[in-house]
């Protein structure tokens, strides 16, 4: 962690009733050290899929881990120091210090967990969910007798 | 550290002053204005860290890049503009349940300190991370002077 004066934003807004469906965060979901940054997400229903939209800034690329196991969703990542190689860096705001992402989400059975897939660009992780085929909208042909 | 040396100018006493002025009228629910002289829309998460031959600026902006950041001087002034688009939720983008993303364009101005070189200041965008480097200038950079003792004969 860095040194300085650390003030963390507060942020977090628009949360709205979710389905059943919808990955949803575990009770436990809090960052497990104190050098963890939960990412903010959007969360987004399409017909197809779900989509959880991570903001990571500063992640390295090679260490994000997306995994998921019996239900759960979890999102890990450790970030690099762009100032690391500096010598005697006097922070004297610092607002900015992830530390490590991490977060932590419940999936529920409509979610197709073989067929995840995830990318990151530009400080952001998108993870695609995709429907079972069973909960896709039909359209269904209402035949004329 | 800088206290081991002489600084010459008002550098360190300028800049730090200003930032300890906005921080001190801070309340736990206002987020401190920084050393900004002007700022408009949301403002990033930033980090100000100084090193003995630089200071850096930097900001978190994922979801960015090159083209949506416009970072200028003018007078003594750096701009920093950063311009994300508007999300809608609209029949392509799909239903948001959950929007926590910081999702609004920002452009703040910060007065620069005494000593900087504006010619070679320049900033990377790395994996949604803006770095300013503001490199000192020569006449700025701490100088040690010796004391000489002397003893009585």
């Amino acid at each position: 962690m860095r040194s300085g004066t650390c003030m963390k934003r507060p942020c977090g807004k628009n949360l709205v009733k979710a389905p059943a469906n919808l990955p949803e965060e575990t009770q436990d979901s809090a960052p497990v050290q104190e050098e963890m940054t939960a990412p903010l997400v959007d969360i987004i229903e399409n017909d197809n899929e779900f989509m959880i939209i991570a903001d990571m800034p500063g992640a390295d690329s090679e260490t994000i881990d997306v995994k998921y196991n019996d239900g759960e969703l979890t999102i890990f990542a450790d970030t690099i120091d762009q100032l690391g190689d500096e010598e005697d860096v006097d922070f004297s705001c610092l607002q900015f210090d992830p530390g490590s992402y991490f977060r932590n989400f419940r999936i529920g059975e409509s979610i197709n967990s073989d067929a995840i897939t995830a990318d990151y660009n530009d400080g952001v992780l998108t993870v695609h969910l995709p429907k079972r085929e069973e909960i896709q909208p039909r359209k269904i042909a209402v035949k004329k007798k | 550290m800088l206290t081991d040396y002489v600084v010459p100018g008002n550098l360190m006493y300028d800049f730090r002053r200003r930032m300890d002025r906005l921080f001190s009228d801070m309340s736990p629910d206002s987020l401190p204005a920084w050393p900004f002289s002007s700022l408009s829309g949301g403002l990033p998460a930033s980090n100000i860290a100084e090193t003995k031959d630089a200071w850096f600026i930097e900001m978190a902006a994922p979801g960015i890049k090159e083209d949506q950041i416009t970072l200028s001087i003018v007078g003594n002034d750096l701009n920093i503009q950063i311009q994300r688009p508007e999300v809608q939720e609209t029949e392509s983008t799909g239903k948001f349940w959950r929007q926590e993303r910081f999702d609004q364009s920002s452009s703040m101005s910060i007065a620069l300190p005494n000593g900087v070189n504006v010619k070679e200041i320049s900033a990377e965008l790395t994996n949604g991370v803006l770095l300013v480097r503001l490199p000192k200038t020569e006449e700025s950079l701490a100088k040690k002077i010796d004391v000489k003792a002397i003893r009585d004969k």
